[in-house]
């Protein structure tokens, strides 16, 4: 083939590249839109959006995150972009990510009228981010694997030595609600028993998986007796008919770790005024009992507590301290 | 007329290879502006990690190779009439990101003990139907007469190690550096398995708050590592041979071989076929057609896009990569072109973002996929190059110099002769590109326009939900589809496919 031709045919590749953006006209001047950056799944966040547009009216484009890049994706993404945001509201499915791009001095304050009655600890007072309804962490037990009065129920069975005997699973503690649950934890304990906790659960026949979906997978087959997922993860395989049961951790003594949603509207953002009624819409109580509806949480924060015991942390704190530590559990737990 | 003509060649050369080269370029001056400070992180615990990662990244290669190798040698002369039908099936595996190709594997592996063992088979399958498509290439471009000389001497087993291996090894070591360098930059599947590597060192610093510097400095000894296999790789592309004459060993493959031999064979089929059950053990829950239909009409939005991503981004990697061979086929070239392997698909997102960010223009590149379609290319431009290239080495120029004889014009000739001549080629090329694309994610995650969606994400989070038939019925669909297109592309060409050697 002679060189000329494929001169012309890179031309017109390049030609190609630039032209198939072109067909696309920009629908920002016709029609009110919201751009949302949601580490929740699409399957669940969809609802919520088309709710959101037969309500309001406003279009939502959403960017989505995913399990594979432990929801951690988007959040890079946000903060290389934050010379010029193209979103308009973060809609996270847990906290620390949005606490370390507060830390990030991503957002701008916005108090929703709708926030009112949310804990102080679950909202930060200047109103850069919102917490709105969360998901517990739970233990999941196979009910063929463990009889029914051996089920374990606290965070401290897996490093009990009468719980050997079964081979039990976490998520490594580096991402997502497991890194929450880390903070959290090396918050009340310290730096040092939390370290100890991880070696004496390994020790103890507890071996640490990709994520919560797979500690969930893995008990449900019967792969493993137990493991500590979320309660969103674990009621899948309830749904499914599987043989489990989810538990909510240490009921009798300081109660379960409360995940919650958090969201936040981003600083320099195009639709600062359709993100804040996006925002109001996400705290209304007929949103929240609608993701409880769907099975995504399972508490809301505006209500009382019902029967669940939760555990009290300060999250903004835990944050802050448990930087430190990831480190160390590389160095020590996951070789 | 030439003089100018000459320059032309240059600055589209030099263009493109600045096109490959730019993230890169950026990646490396921002990495030395804010990583250097942070060399200290580089300590004993993890270098002894990236040891274990060389370690598992070579058995992968090794066995990997070894596995298409005997497994080729099977089918080879076979004389299948559907033997391209059956590559392209074994393409379409490769769709399929390495974290769901290996939960599949979860159905016979649990998770526990031997995790290097089991990432180990489970990397070497997934990188097995990349293996014998470009071991295939090799094996194509061998000119039997060789093999008839060396019969005449020596036993089958011998002429097959002394001849045939040795005339294949620059595409035994190209395929092997290029196994070695993805599943070096795989974390997904080790962690599945409880393995950690070096590549897991660096995602978890890139996920859990790590600077870009941090991320830089951490991924130098892992670039260290790939440049080798890099240099590697591109000294065996230099190798393969442009020229052929007579027919290729591939196609009159009848070696009697001796019981050792046939018995790597027999256990390489069988691991093909554990392959192909654990594939369609996933796709055989979705039986019920309604279901299938539900989840197209569910997903047509994504099945859109993802095509007009993935196959735009093919057309041009191709085009790109062709024009690279014909005008500037140089050392510098190959370097350029193999360089995006020694980053992950994250950096290179960042890095995408961190080059355009600042412009008016951002929001525009972003939400008409340009930036999208911009890393794909770059990410696919390698893989790309190797099918083309050693594709290329099966044409027989002889006709091309023929067509040009009986037809002078320019577009004539390009209409009649050399498109359907090349288009083979091009197809296979493509394909290769589009399957890469199909199941990108890494820096797809990072440059998706807002209100898009692909299909490879989809799935991802289908799979969060625990919606396993979802993900086995748009896996299924990918396949189907992809082998409609590839049964109507060999049907079309089946006419032409006789001219071609």
């Amino acid at each position: 083939m002679s060189n000329r031709f494929a001169v012309f045919t890179s031309i017109g590749a390049i030609l190609l590249f630039v032209m198939c953006g072109c067909s696309e006209v920009d629908s920002s001047l016709e029609k009110k839109e919201v751009v949302v950056y949601t580490s929740v799944d699409q399957n669940i966040s969809e609802i919520i959006f088309n709710d959101f547009e037969k309500e309001t009216g406003i279009s939502v484009k959403p960017v989505y995150d995913i399990e594979a890049s432990k929801t951690t994706g988007l959040v890079n993404r946000i903060i290389a972009e934050k010379e010029n945001p193209q979103g308009d509201v973060f809609w996270s499915s847990e906290i620390i990510m949005t606490l370390r791009l507060d830390d990030e001095e991503i957002f701008k304050p916005y108090i929703s009228k709708n926030s009112i009655g949310i804990p102080d600890s679950y909202k930060d007072k200047e109103g850069y981010w919102t917490g709105f309804g969360g998901r517990a962490r739970v233990m999941i037990v196979n009910t063929d694997m463990v009889p029914s009065g051996d089920y374990p129920d606290s965070i401290y069975d897996f490093t009990d030595e009468y719980y050997r005997k079964y081979k039990k699973l976490i998520a490594y503690p580096l991402f997502g609600t497991s890194m929450t649950h880390m903070f959290v934890m090396n918050q009340k304990w310290g730096e040092e028993e939390t370290v100890d906790y991880f070696e004496s659960a390994i020790k103890n026949n507890t071996f640490m998986v990709d994520g919560n979906s797979v500690v969930r997978d893995l008990v449900a087959s019967g792969d493993a007796a137990f493991g500590l997922t979320d309660t969103d993860d674990a009621f899948v395989a309830v749904r499914d008919g599987k043989p489990v049961k989810v538990i909510y951790l240490d009921q009798e003594g300081e109660g379960t770790l409360l995940i919650p949603n958090t969201a936040g509207v981003l600083k320099g953002c195009k639709n600062s005024v359709e993100g804040k009624l996006f925002i109001d819409y996400l705290l209304k109580a007929e949103t929240v009992d609608k993701l409880i509806e769907i099975g995504f949480i399972d508490i809301s924060l505006q209500d009382e507590y019902n029967d669940v015991r939760l555990m009290e942390c300060n999250f903004e704190e835990a944050f802050i301290e448990g930087n430190g530590l990831m480190e160390k559990i590389k160095e020590n737990i996951i070789r | 007329m030439n003089e100018r003509y000459g320059i032309i060649k240059k600055i589209t050369s030099y263009t493109i290879l600045m096109f490959i080269l730019l993230p890169l370029v950026f990646v490396a001056y921002q990495g030395a502006l804010s990583g250097l400070p942070l060399i200290h992180l580089l300590n004993m615990r993890r270098l002894v990690l990236l040891l274990k990662s060389v370690c598992l990244g070579s058995l992968v290669a090794l066995s990997s190779v070894a596995v298409g190798i005997f497994f080729l040698m099977l089918m080879a002369g076979r004389k299948y009439k559907h033997g391209y039908f059956l590559a392209a099936l074994l393409l379409t595996f490769y769709m399929v990101s390495p974290y769901i190709h290996a939960l599949s594997w979860l159905e016979i592996f649990n998770v526990g003990k031997y995790a290097f063992i089991k990432t180990c088979i489970v990397l070497s399958m997934y990188y097995l139907p990349l293996n014998i498509i470009v071991l295939a290439l090799g094996l194509n471009s061998i000119d039997n007469e060789y093999v008839k000389m060396g019969r005449i001497y020596k036993k089958d087993d011998i002429v097959l190690f002394r001849i045939v291996l040795k005339m294949l090894k620059p595409y035994i070591l190209s395929a092997m550096s290029l196994v070695f360098l993805l599943s070096l930059a795989d974390f997904s599947v080790p962690s599945l398995f409880q393995l950690k590597t070096y590549s897991f060192e660096i995602f978890t610093a890139y996920s859990s708050g790590g600077s870009f510097g941090e991320v830089f400095v951490l991924s130098l000894p892992l670039i260290a590592v790939n440049l080798s296999a890099f240099i590697v790789l591109w000294v065996n592309s230099e190798k393969m041979s442009y020229e052929f004459k007579g027919s290729s060993v591939l196609k009159n493959f009848d070696f009697k071989l001796g019981l050792i031999n046939r018995l790597f064979q027999f256990l390489s089929l069988i691991l093909v076929v554990i392959l192909m059950l654990v594939m369609v053990f996933n796709i055989s829950k979705i039986i019920n057609i309604n279901f299938l239909f539900d989840t197209v009409k569910d997903n047509t939005s994504e099945f859109l896009y993802s095509l007009y991503i993935s196959s735009i981004s093919a057309v041009i990697s191709v085009i790109l990569v062709f024009t690279l061979i014909r005008l500037q086929d140089s050392i510098l070239s190959r370097l350029v072109i193999f360089s995006p392997m020694l980053l992950s698909g994250s950096i290179i997102g960042i890095s995408m973002i961190g080059l355009f960010i600042k412009g008016d223009n951002y929001g525009y590149l972003l939400n008409n996929s340009i930036l999208l379609l911009y890393s794909t290319i770059v990410k696919s431009i390698p893989i790309i190059y190797l099918v083309l290239r050693g594709s290329l080495d099966t044409m027989d120029n002889n006709l091309l110099r023929c067509g040009r004889v009986y037809q002078n014009n320019f577009f004539h000739r390009i209409i009649r002769i050399e498109i359907p001549l090349w288009g083979l080629h091009f197809a296979g090329a493509f394909f290769f590109g589009f399957s890469y694309a199909m199941g990108e994610i890494s820096s797809s995650i990072l440059l998706i326009p807002p209100g898009k969606q692909l299909v490879s994400l989809k799935i991802y989070s289908y799979l969060h939900y625990g919606s396993g038939s979802r993900i086995s019925a748009l896996g299924f669909i990918i396949i189907l589809f992809f082998s409609l297109v590839t049964s109507l592309f060999i049907f079309i060409t089946s006419r032409r496919r006789r001219y071609i050697r």
